[in-house]
């Protein structure tokens, strides 16, 4: 174990002895994936009754030794013995990629030494003994490689592989199936009728082992689907090999690649595309575990030596013994027998005397494995070979480099390639040759896991084999096997910051060290991890590098090995911190529900609190969300919070606002149906039923909305819900409002707004300070007074959000507006323009030019009208609203006709045919108005405008009306009735302080006096 | 050796534009119209053979199924072709089926499951092929594919007895650029997209191996659950021709699958008789 502080070797303790940092003993455990091997005597009750204690012992002595020495070369862990049986672990204290592979090798030689021993037996005693074993791969809990001194590990993994050796025929092995889909490649095993084993549910698969063969990738690659997008890679390596043939020299070609990159898949390309071409070529590899230094070359010279035919090493060498003398102990086991010198020397001679003038390509696998010896040689031989034509293909990780930095550089004669990932377009045409039959459909799926690969042909081929066997989610076991394995090689520091990092979607390390004071990594550790891929660099926070993980795999493997309770334990402290830093409730609530969740699982005791904590925030996140006008996040946030917390009825009631808001009508009836379930809380009930009369308003009519509110208004009023106070006058204000009684919904919404404090009614409280201020400019209140109070309005309101901001200014421009305030208004709606923009208000971005036109209007600038009506109209055309279009239609047609362009106004009025007059009076009337004073007719039209405006107390909008029939009579030579009509008019924009209204009497005026003279 | 998007044969699986013109030369019997093909016929009379994820039987743009099965493993081992009442794995059967009843209410539609959710094994694919073969359907879609080589020729042999055997396979190109079968075999119809809305609409395509194309993008189906919706891909144009060859052989009987594939050229949009 290593000191997380000052990096010195310690054992065990709970402070480093040599510079005291505590080191905390909860991180010891980590989650992983290990494979257990249970190996156990067939028949020992039998043995006991035929043998004497004395030599049953002796015979179960050797037996165990077998065993163990089996186990422990494969790298195993026996971690106890029970009985007669052996339980051991692969994957601990270390996680190896292949570990999988190395238990079924280990059972393979296990049930070979027990054939051999067994020979010895019947010698001896005239019997032998046999062993059923069986494997399983899974995640268990363990103690952590860097601090472990002991191995337990625990979960159901290793029943299984216990319930599997009970199930093996004796000298059988039968292997779990995470365990075969793991080592498949390299073995031959049948499929048995699942076990089926108590406590368990789903039977289990189980696979009897036939042959397991040496030399073979654990997992079967897809080399039968055509190789994609590397072209330019073998023109090159066909180009190195074209030069050496030519130059009669050596030549080392490094591919680089993180592992599952396709490296090996180039080489066998390679290898196939030279043999098709009469040019030989030999593979062999370096192994991760066993083999003698120089591993790779037995490969190689067993394979030179069986291409020239002879045989035998000292056939092939019969001429120089002492060649095949100094070979003989590489070919053994990879050994050199002699000093290396001598043995690089016999190589080299091997290879001079091998080699013809075809040339050879030697490709050397997974060199990162391979010993410094053996990588000497291959660079003696590049400097010493002459007059043969040898190109090496070395297949490495980047890993590779950690132990030769100048690896594949800096040597004449060596040229290095990095392999990169797929694009997605190459990837997609990779996951479609992988699939056998498919459907030809566009599907989210493929384009999920093509996705995820990040590009890595082997992580897509195991994805999509994972899918295939209807597995849809997670990691698969091989890759997770991998990426652990790589993880478990990094310094103890290293992985333990990345375990904290891998809490975030992207992190600065400023962070983690607040965090995690006692992890502290430098910035050339920083660099390591960034040289290796598993983080990378990700812009700058306040002027801080930030970073995230290298892949999302990479991330979920480390998460993934985290314990639950570890878990549960960081997000409540990140949940702290942020929440220390007054950071979003959405960040704080999101940890606190993720640890929620695990708590659930384990059964903590504090599992309930943590879910109404996480509900807490969840829900404030979702009025942000909703006060910030973003329904669908707003909506997402609310019903994670019930998720947790199923009774949260004020959260159900603001989802209910949300659903309507949204349009989902059916989800907003569903919950209004639980919501006055909820019988014996009167509130949530009286809110459940407002709620639905406003839902279902189109069909059910502003009168049940009115009798509603009043049936609920005493309800809140007794339990003093502000809230639902606030809705209530909320309601009542519109449903006078659309009847045109200004005054009455005014004071409808003020009263509203003293209820509407309560955060909670955020939402409401756009909508009721927008009524008001609409009221305030439509209504009869005096421009000056009215603007008096927008003024109020914005001071206590503006700041509150962008939405309440948008509510009140929009109307408070055309106040200022009449009151000759031009630029002010116009600068007002400008910033309005933009808040919607930013909020993405599709309708509200529309509204703000209808309200700009009309500031124009008053304004006197009537292109300018024009141009901001146009644009609104085309924005209700394209949003498919009939209504609104027609609005800003009519003020369009008057921009237009005051510009003198009569019949073009009069095309635009008869365009509108959304507008009622049964439902729109104001509108309907200021279109007929504007059509007779366009065409000079005095007739029903412009009599139907005056009378549907005599009863509304909209002093401006009378005075328009007024305006046009004055200019109508006054151009069929009525006199007296223009005159009159004038005078009303100015009457009525005297009442408003209407100045822009007054201004435009007073010039008619006084163009009519001026003609009379 | 390796194959990119760069280097495959030039093929056209989908067209973005309106294929060139192609002019009928002089001395054919008939002059091409659109109408003689199909108008008038309701498909009635046609056995039509969806192989895919099942279909949902009395979905309500399906309607009733002639017989539902399955390609499951038999005792040996060996897959086999049995009854099956477990409706639609994924809901992509249903749609095709829903496709062709439009074109054709009147014909008759049976069902043999291969696919499980969108994926499926070739070998139970060239069962699927030979027992709708030795039942004598008229009409098979096929909106799927496989790209293992090894089963390439017994697919082709498969293709080539359907041929001769009278059993029409509509079968739908790949999406991607990916060599994959039976589509590319000259003994059945092979489908690809375009986008244009008509669904009466399709093309012929002057340069193969996609020989048609029928419309593809947000075509209106049916999936599982009796629910409805929008899909694309030429999984969806495959039966519009699938539908259109149910209608032309309700009319006219007597025709094989290399005169319906002539009459499907002659009625295709772009092609027009030789001014």
């Amino acid at each position: 174990m290593t000191c997380l502080s000052c990096g010195a070797d310690i054992v065990s303790v709970r402070f480093c002895p040599h510079c005291g940092t505590p080191q905390n003993g909860d991180r010891g455990e980590v989650r992983k994936i290990v494979t257990v091997l249970f190996c156990d005597l067939s028949g020992s009750t039998e043995m006991s009754r035929l043998f004497d204690p004395e030599s049953l012992r002796a015979i179960l002595l050797r037996y165990f030794e077998l065993m163990r020495s089996c186990l422990i070369r494969h790298g195993g862990t026996v971690e106890k013995y029970i009985g007669d049986a052996v339980m051991a672990v692969f994957g601990v204290p270390t996680v190896h990629e292949d570990d999988a592979l190395r238990s079924v090798r280990a059972a393979w030689e296990m049930r070979e030494a027990i054939g051999r021993l067994n020979e010895e037996l019947v010698r001896e005693i005239g019997c032998g003994i046999a062993i059923r074993i069986g494997v399983n791969t899974g995640e268990v809990v363990a103690v952590d490689a860097a601090t472990g001194d002991h191995t337990f590990v625990a979960g159901e993994t290793v029943n299984m592989a216990a319930r599997l050796e009970q199930h093996a025929t004796p000298g059988g092995i039968l292997l779990g199936a995470e365990t075969y889909r793991m080592v498949a490649g390299a073995v031959t095993a049948e499929a048995v009728p699942p076990l089926q084993v108590r406590g368990r549910a789903e039977p289990l698969p189980a696979w009897r082992v036939q042959v397991v063969r040496a030399h073979e990738p654990p997992v079967r690659r897809r080399f039968d689907v055509p190789l994609i997008d590397r072209e330019r890679e073998l023109r090159q390596l066909s180009l190195l090999l074209e030069g050496v043939r030519q130059d009669r020299g050596c030549h080392v070609c490094t591919i680089f690649g993180d592992p599952g990159m396709g490296k090996s898949r180039l080489a066998h390309e390679f290898v196939m595309a030279c043999q098709s071409a009469g040019a030989p070529a030999v593979s062999s590899g370096c192994s991760p575990y066993g083999g003698g230094t120089l591993a790779p070359f037995d490969g190689v010279l067993s394979a030179l030596i069986e291409a020239t035919g002879t045989g035998s090493l000292a056939e092939t060498f019969a001429e120089t013994p002492q060649v095949a003398t100094a070979l003989a102990g590489v070919l053994r086991d990879g050994a050199p027998g002699l000093a290396v010198d001598d043995t690089f020397w016999a190589v080299r001679e091997a290879f001079s005397a091998l080699v013809d003038d075809r040339g050879i390509v030697v490709v050397l696998d997974d060199l990162q494995w391979a010993s410094p010896t053996a990588l000497d040689l291959i660079t003696t031989l590049t400097e010493s070979l002459h007059e043969v034509a040898v190109l090496f293909v070395c297949l490495a990780r980047f890993e590779l480099l950690d132990a030769r930095p100048q690896w594949g550089g800096g040597q004449l004669g060596t040229t290095s390639i990095v392999l990169r990932p797929l694009s997605d377009e190459h990837a997609h045409l990779l996951a479609a040759q992988l699939s056998d039959v498919s459907a030809h459909l566009s599907d989210a799926e493929t384009e999920r896991l093509v996705t995820t690969a990040e590009g890595n042909p082997f992580f897509l081929e195991q994805l999509m084999a994972m899918r295939a066997e209807g597995h849809a989610e997670g990691v698969p076991p091989s890759l997770r096997a991998l990426l652990a394995a790589r993880l478990d090689l990094l310094p103890a520091q290293h992985l333990e910051w990345l375990r904290w990092a891998a809490f975030f979607d992207r992190f600065v390390p400023s962070r983690i060290a607040e965090l995690a004071p006692d992890v502290r990594i430098t910035d050339a550790d920083l660099h390591h991890l960034v040289s290796r891929r598993f983080v990378e660099p990700d812009g700058r926070l306040h002027g801080e590098a930030r970073y995230r993980f290298g892949s999302s795999q990479i991330r979920d493997v480390i998460y993934a090995a985290l314990p639950k309770k570890l878990r549960v334990e960081r997000h409540l402290r990140i949940a702290g911190w942020l929440r220390d830093r007054r950071q979003s409730d959405a960040d704080v609530g999101a940890h606190l529900e993720t640890a929620a969740g695990y708590s659930a699982e384990l059964r903590m005791p504090d599992a309930a609190s943590l879910a109404l904590a996480a509900g807490a925030h969840l829900d404030r996140a979702g009025r942000t969300a909703l006060s910030l006008g973003d329904m669908y996040r707003a909506r997402s946030f609310f019903e994670r919070a019930l998720a947790l917390v199923p009774d949260r009825l004020d959260t159900m009631v603001a989802l209910v606002d949300v659903l309507a808001a949204v349009g989902a009508t059916e989800s907003a009836d569903r919950l209004l149906d639980e919501l006055e379930a909820s019988s014996g809380r009167p509130v949530p009930a009286a809110h459940g039923r407002l709620q639905r009369a406003v839902l279902h308003l189109a069909e059910r009519g502003m009168d049940h909305l009115v009798a509603v509110t009043e049936q609920t208004l005493p309800i809140f009023r007794q339990e003093n819900d502000h809230v639902g106070l606030a809705r209530c006058w909320l309601r009542l204000g519109q449903a006078n409002q659309v009847r045109y009684r200004f005054d009455e919904a005014r004071q409808r919404f003020e009263q509203a707004l003293t209820f509407s404090h309560d955060p909670t009614a955020r939402l409401e409280l756009a909508t009721i300070l927008g009524g008001l201020a609409y009221c305030l400019w439509q209504g009869p209140e005096p421009s000056g007074a009215a603007l008096r109070r927008c003024d109020e309005l914005v001071e206590q309101y503006a700041g509150l959000s962008k939405a309440t901001r948008v509510a009140i200014e929009s109307p408070r421009a055309l106040l200022c507006a009449m009151r000759g305030r031009h630029d002010d208004a116009r600068r007002t709606l400008r910033d309005a323009a933009r808040i919607t923009h930013e909020m993405g208000h599709v309708t509200a971005g529309a509204t703000i030019p209808v309200f700009l036109g009309k500031v124009e209007l008053l304004a006197g600038d009537f292109a300018a009208a024009e141009r901001a009506l146009s644009t609104s109209r085309a924005a209700f055309d394209d949003i498919g609203d009939g209504l609104m279009r027609d609005t800003a239609t009519i003020d369009l047609a008057r921009a237009v006709y005051l510009q003198g362009r009569r019949s073009e106004a009069l095309e635009w009025l008869d365009s509108c045919e959304n507008l009622t007059e049964g439902l729109f009076p104001m509108d309907a009337a200021l279109l007929a108005s504007l059509r007779a004073r366009i065409r000079s007719e005095p007739g029903a039209q412009l009599e139907r405008a005056l009378t549907l405006t005599a009863g509304v107390p909209s002093p401006q909008c009378r005075g328009t009306v007024l305006l046009d029939a004055a200019h109508v009579f006054r151009s069929t030579g009525r006199g007296s009735d223009a005159t009159s009509a004038l005078r009303q008019a100015r009457d009525c924009f005297a009442a408003k302080e209407d100045l822009a209204g007054l201004a435009v009497t007073a010039s008619v005026q006084a163009r009519w006096d001026a003609r009379e003279r | 050796m390796p194959v990119s998007a760069d280097t495959l044969p030039r093929l056209s699986w989908y067209t973005q534009d309106r294929p060139e013109q192609v002019r009928v030369s002089a001395g054919w019997p008939a002059a091409p119209v659109e109408d003689w093909a199909a108008s008038g016929a309701t498909g009635a009379g046609v056995r039509v053979c969806v192989v895919d994820s099942g279909v949902e039987d009395g979905h309500e743009l399906v309607g009733q199924l002639a017989g539902a099965y399955s390609v499951e493993p038999g005792p040996e081992g060996s897959p086999r072709v049995v009854p099956d009442n477990r409706g639609d794995s994924s809901g992509h059967g249903t749609a095709c089926a829903s496709v062709i009843r439009r074109f054709a209410p009147g014909c008759e539609l049976v069902s043999v499951r291969v696919l499980g959710g969108f994926f499926g094994s070739s070998e139970n694919l060239i069962t699927a092929l030979r027992w709708v073969i030795d039942n004598g359907f008229d009409v098979v879609n096929l909106s799927l594919s496989t790209s293992k080589r090894t089963f390439g020729t017994a697919l082709r042999e498969l293709t080539d007895d359907a041929y001769f055997n009278r059993t029409l396979i509509v079968a739908s190109a790949h999406n991607m650029k990916v060599e994959s079968f039976p589509w590319r075999f000259s003994s059945v119809v092979s489908v690809g997209s375009h986008a244009e809305a008509d669904p009466w609409l399709y093309y012929y395509n002057p340069a193969p191996p996609v020989e048609f194309y029928a419309g593809g993008v947000n075509v209106p189906v049916a999936w599982k659950g009796g629910a409805r919706t929008l899909c694309s891909g030429n999984s969806f144009a495959t039966p519009r021709i699938a539908g259109i060859c149910a209608l032309i052989l309700s009319k006219y009987p007597e025709l094989t699958p290399f005169q319906v594939k002539t009459a499907l050229y002659l009625s295709a949009a772009n092609v027009r008789e030789q001014p």
